[in-house]
């Protein structure tokens, strides 16, 4: 039970790493229409440069402030800017899931494939892919608001331009094209120098803010805009989920014998220092 | 014959002092890891595990024991590696007071180093290998269980036991090689009547004498076709459960060679797992020991799938078939008639 129980979470975890990848920019900022913007936030929040390493902080905050933390190290590279994509995830605390790692290649027009090694039992496991809009483990996010919902699931509309903390923003809203459980449509900032995503908020059938993602800093990294750190509040359940990004390197050459069944058997010691 | 208890007392104490052993090792690796200023990393947990009978059933000791499991255990596992990353030694150890057994025992889980080059590593020493697709069944992974830890409701970890062993893993851009000698065979953990409602017909287990020839190994080749994994598998050493060989009043372990593949894939959203192999009994080819296993065949078909958020139903569906099973009822159909 043990053993389901932590596999579960863990497979909760990939929705969140996945979308810790790390955000770029592009610095043509021109008029533009709704699809072009969301597609330029896209590639700019998931697909900056070839490839990256970055060091995960992730605080899970229940109602009364309790803190939850998980700590890990993610490794990307790009096969295809938009669309294929391999992420390496190694996980360092909590000591239950000390070791424990996941390997995801990412295909936006199929189920992913993942694989998951069980550190105590040695075991290399695949993995079956996850419910979309399913939450991980007590955390805010769903798998995919951060794994990158693809731009073509929405109707995007432009609705303005708006000063956002002293930047220049767009404001979109977009209206998923299939009925989701959880949210009627949301209104998405896009910062017009960076392509970040600065804000993001869920907005139910009544017109109620349910949920909130805003980027809390973000800077220059190796020549691409990324975000390092993000806020996801769920305010019908009062709980948020603050992620804080450390060590973030791009275009480092990340070779494609990280992303294999060896490595999970046998963590690349230098890759995830 | 000998007393199961005193049997039982001999195995604690010969564990006990290979636990000593091993111990000294570890101090040894780890203070010369020291000596070079390498950084030790310090983790582990102290478990309590208690499980009851819900009725009272007398066991065969003639005691009653409602309690399968009463134990507290403190693992601490130590690691270090050197800066370049290319060295590394783990020691995984579990001091544990067992309550049902009336001790304290020291239990060496992983104890081992490695080199690890680009493109191979060897691994030397107790260590866990876990290989094959299927679920709490096993085909392609020959490697020693702890059965009676399994049923008393000890968490997963402890159902694998570490054998003794050196391990090469190759690597290519696409495909993996392992491969493990494993000198002294460790055999199954049965359930047994200190803890178990269990029949014991009173035998002595007698293990194949220590000797290089008497040694394990055990192959496996990995890769990918596409998105699909296929894994083959090979393994020459011994039957490792005590129900497949008795000699007169003894239990012995028959030679086995096996011999399988799996192939997993991503299909509808679930992963499909196919697994099969060939246990070939060597020591009864023909088939017509009754008291030796016969060969046989193992299959698994399995898909797993999520079938709403956090709820994964996974289907099993297994078969053994057996080798020259009219060879084995002609000749063990006499044994029954005398009994």
């Amino acid at each position: 039970m043990n053993y389901f129980a932590k596999e579960i979470q863990m497979k909760k975890y990939i929705l969140l790493t996945v979308g810790m990848a790390l955000f770029a920019y592009n610095s043509t900022a021109q008029a533009e229409d709704a699809a072009s913007i969301m597609n330029k936030a896209h590639l700019a929040s998931y697909y900056a440069a070839d490839d990256g390493k970055a060091s995960v902080y992730m605080e899970i905050i229940n109602p009364d402030g309790g803190k939850r933390i998980r700590e890990f190290t993610i490794l990307r590279k790009d096969v295809e800017d938009g669309g294929d994509q391999k992420f390496y995830i190694h996980f360092k605390k909590p000591n239950d899931v000390r070791d424990m790692t996941f390997l995801v290649n990412k295909h936006p027009d199929r189920d992913d494939d993942r694989w998951l090694f069980i550190p105590s039992i040695k075991m290399v496991k695949r993995i079956a892919a996850s419910d979309a809009r399913a939450a991980f483990v007590g955390s805010d996010y769903t798998y995919e608001d951060i794994s990158g919902r693809h731009p073509n699931s929405d109707n995007s509309e432009l609705v303005g331009e708006e000063d956002f903390d002293g930047r220049k923003t767009w404001l979109l809203k977009n209206t998923p094209k299939e009925e989701l459980d959880d949210y009627s449509w949301r209104n998405t900032w896009v910062d017009q120098e960076t392509y970040l995503v600065l804000k993001e908020s869920y907005y139910d059938e009544d017109g109620e803010e349910v949920r909130r993602f805003t980027t809390d800093e973000y800077k220059k990294v190796d020549g691409f805009w990324v975000g390092i750190a993000g806020t996801m509040e769920n305010f019908e359940l009062e709980h948020k989920t603050r992620v804080r990004f450390s060590n973030v390197k791009l275009n480092v050459g990340v070779p494609n014998k990280v992303f294999t069944e060896r490595s999970l058997k046998s963590a690349p010691k230098k890759w995830i220092r | 014959m000998m007393q199961p208890e005193s049997v039982s007392k001999a195995a604690g104490v010969s564990f006990f002092l290979r636990s000593l052993k091993s111990i000294a090792l570890a101090a040894l690796l780890f203070s010369s890891a020291s000596a070079l200023a390498v950084e030790i990393d310090v983790h582990g947990f102290l478990m309590g595990t208690a499980s009851s009978r819900v009725n009272s059933t007398p066991l065969k000791t003639g005691e009653k024991n409602n309690w399968l499991l009463s134990e507290e255990r403190l693992q601490v596992e130590l690691s270090a590696e050197s800066d370049e990353g290319d060295t590394a030694m783990v020691a995984k150890i579990n001091f544990l007071n067992d309550h049902v057994a009336g001790n304290a025992d020291i239990d060496v889980r992983e104890l081992y180093g490695e080199y690890i080059a680009d493109d191979f590593e060897v691994r030397i020493g107790r260590q866990m290998l876990t290989w094959g697709v299927t679920d709490r069944l096993f085909i392609n992974d020959v490697f020693p269980k702890n059965w009676s830890a399994f049923f008393a409701g000890q968490p997963l970890e402890y159902m694998k036991i570490g054998s003794d062993m050196a391990k090469v893993f190759l690597f290519g851009d696409s495909w993996d090689v392992e491969l493990a000698l494993i000198p002294i065979a460790q055999f199954d953990i049965t359930p047994g009547t200190d803890r178990f409602v269990v029949f014991d017909p009173g035998f002595s287990v007698v293990e194949p004498e220590n000797r290089l020839s008497n040694g394990e190994l055990a192959g496996r080749l990995h890769t990918t076709f596409g998105t699909t994994d296929i894994a083959l598998y090979a393994f020459k050493g011994f039957w490792h459960q005590p129900d497949k060989g008795v000699s007169g009043t003894n239990i012995i372990y028959p030679r086995l060679n096996s011999y399988g593949f799996t192939v997993q894939d991503t299909v509808m959203g679930g992963v499909l797992s196919l697994e099969t192999g060939f246990y070939h009994s060597i020591d009864d080819n023909s088939g017509t020991d009754p008291l030796i296993a016969n060969s046989q065949y193992r299959y698994m078909v399995g898909y797993e799938r999520e079938v709403a958020t956090d709820v994964t139903l996974g289907l099993q569906w297994y078969g053994e078939v057996m080798n020259n099973h009219a060879s084995y009822l002609a000749a063990a159909e006499p044994l029954f008639r005398l009994a």
